[in-house]
C-alpha cells in the first residue's frame, strides 16, 4: 500500500516541530528516517502511528486519510525500541493478540500465530513469557506479533538500538526477510547510517523536522546534498574551498583549497564563491611524494584498524585530510613520510557552504 | 488469574457478608434502646431479654443522656429510638415532647411516689450518690466521711466529676450539694473537683487509681468493691446523701412500636430489677425485692438521705448549668 | 483543547473531579468557613480558643508532645536503623519484624495494653510493687511519650534504614582514602546524605502525635491535647457548638499542613541527589557489642510485641465487671464476641472490605489518570488527592459530619459516612501504590495494544491493570490492615449500631471492661493478621516493595 504524507504539521505547546513536510512512500519498500536525536524522525514516526496528534496536513494510506483516526484503527504494525512485549502473557498469546483484538476465530488465529513463530524458529517457545527470552528473541517475537496482523504499514522505532552488535545484525536480516516476503511497506526509524544504508530503498535525513536530503542509500552516500548529511552518513572531510567562476550542475570545477587546488564536481549549480567540498577517506588515493601529481602533504598520524589503515594527513597550509586506505599493508606509510594525495573529480564534491 | 479470581470470590463474600446481617436483622423484629447506662447495666438486659423477649434483637447506641436526648431531638421527625433507658426526671422533664405515655405491667408493684402522673415515663431503678474512694490513693489524706470534708483545700485535684450537662448522675450530685452546702459549698467544690467529659472515666478512674475520690453512684462504684478490688471502698456521706430514680420511657413515633412497649414491661419486671441488682448493683424500684437478700449493700433506711425536689431540679437545670460552667471556668 | 474533549478520559477526569470536590474538598472547606462563626452571630471559634487559656494550653501541649516524642522515637529508630543496616548481630531477623508488628497491632490496643501493664491497676505495676519497685504514674507524660515513642519510633526505623541502605558506600571510601578517620568519613559524608530521610521521617512522626486518638484519649490523664480537645467538642456538645469543632479541626489542620510545607522545603532546599549506590555490606559485630546491642533491640522488639502477648493473655483472662482476674482463665469473652454480641465484627468486616475495595479502585483509575492522561484537569486532581494527608482523623470525621448532616446528601447515620471516612483517609497511600507502579509500566506497552487496534479504554482494562495488580494487591492487604483498625475518623461519624471493633474496644476500655476489651481486640488482631499471612505466605505479595 502506498503510503503519503501531504503538508504535515505537528506541534508541542503551540509550537510547530514539524511543518509541511510532504513525501510519498512506494508501496512495499521500506523507507528510512534517519538523523540524530531530536531531529524529530521519532515524532513523525508516531504522528503516522496516531500517538501524536496532527496539527495540519493528511496522512495516506492508499487513498484513506488517516491523519485524524485514533491509532487503533489505523491498522498499523509497530515495533519499540524496547520491544513493548506484554510481560504477563505468554509468546503466542502476544503474538495473538492483535488478532483476538480483530475477533478472528480462535481456529485461525492458533494456525496463523504458530505459522508465524514458527516462520522466525521460535515456535518451541510459545508458552514461555518475554521475561525467559533474550533480547533478540524478544524482538522477533514484536516483529511476528505486528506483522501477523497484515497491517497497512509497518512502523518500527529504533527497534535495534537496545540490541548488541552482533545481535543486530542477526535481527536485522529477519526484518528484511519478513518485510520483502510480506511486502508491506515499512516505515524505519534509526540513528545509525550503518542500518539506514543496509536496510532501506530510500533514506530521508532529517534535520530539525524537516527533510534535508530523500533519496536511495547510494545517492545519499555518494551526493549528499549538504554537509550535514555527508557528515551524518559515513566519514567525510569537509573543507572550505573557493571556486573562481560559477560551475553547473554536474559539471567539474576548480576549487581553491589551503595547500592546494582540487578538481571537484558540482551535483548542483553552484555560483563563484565560497563552496564546501566533500571527500570521503576511501576515496583519496596515497602516494609516496615527488611525483609531481596530486597535493603534497606528510603523514601526522597512523591508526591501523584491521580491514584498513587510517591516516591523518597534513597538508601544506595547515589542512589535515583524513585518509583511508584498505589492502595495501598497513605499514606503506610512516609517520612522517611525506606523500602525495590523489583524488579523482569524480569522488570529489563541492556543495554550497 | 489465580488472584484476580480469588479477589473477586473475597469481595462477593464480604458482599455476602454484609448482606447477611441485615437479612438476619429483617426476618426477626428488634427494639432500640437508647442508653447512657455503662456497659455492664447494658450487658444485663441483653441477658435478660435474650430469655424474656427471645427473637427480639435489642440493639443498643450508648452515651451521655444529654447527648442522647440531643439526638432524639434531632430525630424527632424520624425517631430511631424505640426505648429511653434512663434519666433522672430533672432531665427528662426538659424533653417531654420526645416521649409517650405508656404504662408498664409491673408498675403497681412500685411506690405511688415514683409514679408520672401521666406515665410519661416509669421508674427503672434507684441509685445512691457515693462517694467511691480508692484507698490507696488517697497517699497521707483521711479518708472523706462527708461532702463537707471534700469541700476542704486539702481535696484540691483528688476529685472527679461527670460534667453535668451531659450526665443526670452529675447534676443530681451537684444540684443536691448546692442545694445542702449552699452556692459557697459548691464553689468550694469547683475549685478541688475534676470535671471530666465521659461518665464512665470518673469510676474508671478512680478505680484504676487515677483519682482518689469520685463522686458517682453507688452502682457504679459497687462494681469494683464486688470484683475484689480491695482498695475501693464507698462512702455515703453522713451529712446526708443524695437518691435519684432513673426513669425510661417510651420514645413518641417508635419505630417498633410492638417490641418497644414489650421492652418497657421488661424493665418494670421483678427478673430484670433482680438480675440489674444482683449483676449490675442498681437498687430495683420495685417494693418487692430485698436488698440485703443479693448484694452486700446498706438498706435504703439505713442511708441518710437529703431530699431534693426533682422538679425544681429540672426546671432549674438551664440556669444551674450555667453558674456551674462559671464557677469551673474561674476555678481553672 | 477540542482534541482533549473527545477522549474519554477527559470526562472521566472531569467525573472523578467532582467526586473528590464532593466528598473531600466540601468536607474541608466547611471547617474552615465554619471556624469562622456562625450566622447565628457566635464568635468566630477563633476567638474562643483566644480567650480560654484551655485550648491555648492544648494546643501547647500538643506540639510540645509531638516534639518529645519525635526525639525519642529518632532516639530509639535512627541508630536501630543503622545497627540494622550496617552490622550483623545475633536476632537481626527478630529486629526486621518489626514494621509488621507495628502494622498489625492497632492502636486502641496499644493504649489498653500499657493500661493493662502499667496502668494504676496493671500487672506489671502490681508484681514490680511487690518487690518494692514503686513506677511513677503511667497517666501523662509519662505514659504518652513512652507508649507513642513506642509506635512511632518504627516510622523512624523504617525510613532511617531505607536511606542507609540505598546510600553509595564508595562515598564514605573516598572520604577514607583522602584522609578522614572512619568515623569522621562516616559521619562527614553519610549524615548529610541520610538526613534528609531521617527528616522525613521526624516529620511524619510529629503528624501522627498531632493527630493521634486513641493514646491520647485513653493515656491522656489530665493533660489537656488538642485531638482530646477536638474530639470532646464534637461528642459533648457541652454547648452545642458546631463552630468550636471546626475551628480546633482547623488548628489540627493547620498544623499538619506547617509540617508538610516545611518538609517539601527542606527537601527542596537540600541538593542531596542520592544517587542508588552500592550500600556498604553488613559488618558482624561481635563480642560484647554484639551481645549488648542484640539485647538492646531485642528489648524493642519485646515491647512491640507486648500489646499483643497482652490482648491474648486478656482475652481468656476471667473478670468480674472491671476488675480483671490474672490468672483465672476463661473462654466467656469471646464466647460473647463471637456468639452474642458479633455486630462489631460484621460491621468492621463490611465496612472496611467496601471501603478497601472502592479506595483501590479510586487509586487504579485516579493513578492512570494523573500518571498517563494528563490533561487541564488533573494536576487538580493531583493537589486535591493529598488534602487528607493534612486531616488527622478526628478532623476529616468532624467535616463530614457537619457537611453530610443535612440538605441534599444526609449520609450520617449511615454505613456510607462510614466507608467513605476510610476511603478518603487511605486514598493518598493507595494512590501513591498505583502511581508508583504505573511508572513501571512503560508506555510504550500500552502503545503497542494501541498499535494492535485495541482501544485506549480496552487496553487499560486489558494491558495495564493486570500489571498492576501485584502493586495493588500489596496496596489492598494494607489498606485493609489499617482501615479495620481506624478510630479517629470513625467514632466521631459512627452512629448506634454500627460500631466496628475499635470503637467497641474504645468504649468498654472507657468503661473499665478490659477483658471484654480483649476479647475484641484479639479479634481484630486476628482480622488483620489472616489476610498479610495469606497474602505473603500463599500469593507471595511483597508489602513493603511499594514503601519508601
Amino acid at each position: 500500500m502506498r503510503i503519503g504524507i501531504e503538508d504535515l504539521a505537528v506541534a508541542y505547546d503551540a509550537r510547530r516541530v514539524i511543518d509541511g513536510l510532504s513525501v510519498a512512500i512506494e508501496p512495499g519498500s521500506v523507507f528510512t528516517l534517519l538523523g540524530p536525536s531530536g531531529c524529530g524522525k521519532t515524532t513523525l514516526l508516531r504522528a503516522i502511528a496516531g500517538f501524536v496528534p496532527v496539527a495540519a496536513g493528511r496522512i495516506l494510506f492508499g487513498e484513506r486519510d488517516v491523519a485524524r483516526l485514533p491509532a487503533h484503527r489505523r491498522n498499523i504494525g509497530m515495533v519499540f525500541q524496547d520491544y513493548a512485549l506484554f510481560p504477563d502473557k505468554t509468546v503466542f498469546d502476544n503474538v495473538a493478540y492483535g488478532l483476538r483484538a480483530r475477533d478472528v476465530p480462535e481456529a485461525e488465529v492458533r494456525a496463523r500465530v504458530g505459522e508465524a513463530l514458527g516462520r522466525v524458529g521460535l515456535g518451541a517457545l510459545a508458552d514461555r513469557v518475554p521475561a525467559a527470552l533474550s533480547g533478540g528473541q524478544r524482538q522477533r517475537v514484536a516483529l511476528v506479533r505486528a506483522l501477523v496482523i497484515r497491517p497497512d504499514v509497518l512502523l518500527m522505532d529504533e527497534p535495534l538500538s537496545n540490541l548488541d552488535t552482533k545481535l543486530r545484525h542477526q535481527v536485522r536480516e529477519t526484518i528484511g526477510e519478513l518485510q520483502r516476503e510480506a511486502g508491506i511497506t515499512t516505515l524505519f526509524v534509526t540513528h545509525d547510517q550503518e542500518e539506514a544504508l543496509a536496510m532501506s530503498d530510500r533514506i530521508a535525513v532529517m534535520n530539525a523536522g524537516r527533510f534535508e536530503q530523500v533519496g536511495t542509500p547510494a545517492e545519499i552516500y555518494r551526493t549528499p546534498c549538504s554537509a550535514y548529511v555527508a557528515d551524518f552518513i559515513g566519514a567525510a572531510n569537509i573543507v572550505d574551498a573557493t571556486i573562481a567562476s560559477a560551475c553547473d550542475a554536474g559539471a567539474l570545477a576548480t576549487a581553491e583549497i589551503r595547500g592546494g587546488r582540487v578538481a571537484a564536481r558540482c551535483p548542483r549549480a553552484l555560483p563563484a564563491g565560497a563552496v564546501r567540498l566533500v571527500l570521503r577517506p576511501e576515496d583519496i588515493s596515497l602516494a609516496p611524494a615527488g611525483g609531481g601529481d596530486g597535493l603534497d602533504g606528510r603523514i601526522a598520524r597512523r591508526q591501523y584498524l584491521g580491514s584498513r589503515t587510517s591516516y591523518a594527513v597534513e597538508l601544506e597550509g595547515g589542512l589535515r585530510l583524513s585518509v583511508d586506505r584498505a589492502g595495501e599493508g598497513h605499514d606503506r606509510f610512516a609517520i612522517g613520510d611525506a606523500v602525495a594525495l590523489l583524488l579523482d573529480p569524480a569522488r570529489c564534491l563541492a556543495i554550497a557552504p | 488469574m489465580t488472584f484476580r479470581t480469588t479477589r473477586r470470590a473475597a469481595l462477593a463474600g464480604i458482599g455476602a457478608l454484609a448482606a447477611a446481617p441485615r437479612a438476619l436483622a429483617q426476618g426477626a423484629s428488634q427494639a432500640v434502646l437508647y442508653t447512657s447506662n455503662p456497659a455492664q447495666a447494658v450487658e444485663v438486659v441483653m441477658d435478660v431479654a435474650a430469655k424474656s423477649m427471645a427473637g427480639t434483637k435489642i440493639s443498643t447506641v450508648t452515651g451521655g443522656s444529654g447527648q442522647l436526648l440531643r439526638r432524639m431531638e434531632a430525630e424527632a421527625a424520624r425517631p430511631q429510638a424505640d426505648v429511653f433507658w434512663t434519666s433522672s426526671a430533672n432531665t427528662l422533664g426538659q424533653f417531654k415532647q420526645l416521649f409517650e405515655p405508656y404504662r408498664p405491667a409491673g408498675l403497681s408493684a412500685m411506690p405511688a411516689a415514683l409514679h408520672h402522673p401521666q406515665d410519661l415515663w416509669a421508674p427503672a431503678n434507684q441509685h445512691i450518690c457515693v462517694l467511691m474512694v480508692n484507698t490507696k490513693q488517697l497517699g497521707g489524706l483521711p479518708a472523706p466521711r462527708t461532702y463537707a470534708d471534700i469541700l476542704h483545700p486539702r481535696f484540691k485535684g483528688k476529685l472527679i466529676i461527670a460534667d453535668p450537662a451531659n450526665s443526670s448522675t452529675a447534676y443530681t450530685i451537684l444540684w443536691g450539694i448546692e442545694r445542702m452546702l449552699g452556692a459557697d459549698g459548691l464553689k468550694a467544690l469547683a475549685q478541688n473537683i475534676r470535671v471530666t467529659a465521659s461518665a464512665p472515666t470518673v469510676f474508671r478512674s478512680v478505680g484504676q487509681g487515677e483519682f482518689p475520690v469520685g463522686l458517682t453512684f453507688e452502682s457504679n462504684a459497687y462494681t469494683y468493691v464486688a470484683g475484689g478490688q480491695k482498695e475501693i471502698s464507698l462512702v455515703y456521706p453522713e451529712d446526708g446523701t443524695f437518691t435519684t430514680t432513673e426513669f425510661y420511657s417510651l420514645v413518641k413515633g417508635a419505630p417498633n412500636p410492638v417490641a418497644a412497649k414489650r421492652l418497657c414491661d421488661l424493665f418494670a419486671s421483678k427478673e430484670l430489677q433482680t438480675a440489674l441488682l444482683e449483676t449490675a448493683f442498681r437498687r430495683p424500684t420495685r417494693s418487692d425485692i430485698e436488698v440485703g437478700k443479693y448484694v452486700q449493700l446498706p438498706e435504703m433506711s439505713k442511708v441518710k438521705v437529703f431530699a431534693t425536689d426533682e422538679e425544681d431540679a429540672a426546671a432549674q437545670r438551664t440556669a444551674f448549668l450555667a453558674r456551674w460552667a462559671a464557677l469551673v471556668a474561674a476555678a481553672n | 483543547m477540542r482534541q482533549e474533549l473527545r477522549s474519554v478520559w477527559f470526562w472521566i477526569s472531569l467525573a472523578v473531579l467532582a467526586l473528590l470536590c464532593v466528598f473531600l474538598v466540601y468536607p474541608v472547606a466547611r471547617i474552615f468557613l465554619a471556624s469562622l462563626g456562625g450566622p447565628s452571630g457566635a464568635g468566630s471559634g477563633w476567638s474562643i480558643i483566644a480567650s480560654d487559656i484551655r485550648y491555648q494550653r492544648a494546643i501547647a501541649n500538643t506540639l510540645l508532645l509531638g516534639g518529645a516524642v519525635t526525639a525519642v522515637s529518632l532516639a530509639i529508630g535512627v541508630p536501630l536503623a543503622y545497627l540494622t543496616a550496617r552490622h550483623d548481630y545475633p536476632g537481626k531477623s527478630v529486629v526486621s519484624i518489626l514494621p509488621l508488628v507495628t502494622l498489625v497491632t492497632p492502636e486502641v490496643i496499644v493504649a489498653q495494653t500499657w493500661l493493662m501493664m502499667l496502668g494504676n491497676n496493671g500487672l506489671l505495676r502490681r508484681w514490680l510493687l511487690e518487690a518494692g519497685l514503686e513506677l511513677p504514674s503511667f497517666y501523662g507524660w509519662f505514659g504518652l511519650v513512652t507508649s507513642m515513642s513506642f509506635i512511632y519510633y518504627t516510622y523512624a526505623y523504617i525510613g532511617t534504614l531505607a536511606a542507609i541502605r540505598g546510600f553509595d558506600a564508595q562515598l564514605e571510601e573516598a572520604a577514607r582514602s583522602l584522609g578522614a578517620s572512619p568515623l569522621r568519613a562516616r559521619m562527614q559524608v553519610m549524615v548529610p546524605v541520610v538526613l534528609p530521610a531521617i527528616l522525613a521521617s521526624a516529620l511524619l512522626v510529629f503528624t501522627l502525635v498531632v493527630g493521634n486518638f486513641a493514646l491520647s484519649m485513653i493515656l491522656g490523664g489530665g493533660i489537656d491535647l488538642l485531638s482530646v480537645k477536638t474530639y470532646q467538642a464534637a461528642v459533648s456538645e457541652t454547648s452545642s457548638n458546631p463552630v468550636l469543632q471546626s475551628t480546633l479541626a482547623s488548628v489540627s489542620i493547620s498544623i499538619v499542613m506547617s509540617m508538610l510545607f516545611i518538609q517539601r522545603w527542606i527537601v527542596s532546599r537540600g541538593r542531596f541527589e542520592v544517587v542508588q549506590g552500592r550500600g556498604a555490606a553488613p559488618t558482624r559485630l561481635g563480642g560484647f557489642g554484639a551481645i549488648a546491642l542484640a539485647s538492646a533491640a531485642g528489648i524493642v522488639v519485646a515491647i512491640s510485641l507486648l500489646p499483643i502477648a497482652s490482648v491474648v493473655a486478656g482475652a481468656f483472662t476471667l473478670s468480674r465487671g472491671p476488675v480483671m482476674r490474672w490468672g483465672q482463665w476463661t473462654t466467656a469473652n469471646l464466647e460473647r464476641v463471637l456468639s452474642r454480641s458479633p455486630e462489631p465484627l460484621w460491621n468492621t468486616l463490611t465496612y472496611a472490605g467496601a471501603a478497601t475495595a472502592i479506595a483501590i479502585l479510586l487509586s487504579a483509575i485516579i493513578g492512570y489518570l494523573v500518571v498517563r492522561r494528563r490533561n487541564p484537569v488533573t494536576p487538580l486532581i493531583d493537589y486535591v488527592t493529598a488534602l487528607p494527608l493534612a486531616l488527622s482523623g478526628t478532623a476529616l470525621g468532624i467535616g463530614l459530619i457537619h457537611a453530610f448532616n443535612v440538605g441534599w446528601l444526609p449520609l450520617t447515620g449511615t454505613a456510607a459516612i462510614i466507608v467513605l471516612a476510610y476511603v478518603v483517609r487511605r486514598l493518598p497511600f493507595g494512590l501513591r501504590s498505583a502511581s508508583s507502579t504505573l511508572y513501571n509500566i512503560p508506555r510504550s506497552i500500552e502503545e503497542a495494544s494501541i498499535s494492535l487496534g485495541v482501544p485506549p479504554g480496552r487496553t487499560f482494562l486489558k494491558v495495564v491493570l493486570p500489571l498492576m495488580v501485584p502493586a495493588l494487591a500489596a496496596a489492598a492487604v494494607l489498606t485493609w490492615t489499617t482501615t479495620v483498625a481506624e478510630l479517629s475518623a470513625s467514632i466521631i461519624v459512627y452512629s448506634g449500631g454500627r460500631e466496628t471493633i475499635p470503637i467497641q474496644v474504645f468504649k468498654l476500655i472507657e468503661g473499665g471492661l478490659m477483658a471484654q476489651a480483649s476479647a475484641y481486640g484479639l479479634v481484630l488482631v486476628a482480622v488483620i493478621l489472616v489476610p498479610i499471612v495469606v497474602a505473603t505466605r500463599v500469593f507471595r505479595i511483597d508489602l513493603f516493595s511499594s514503601r519508601a
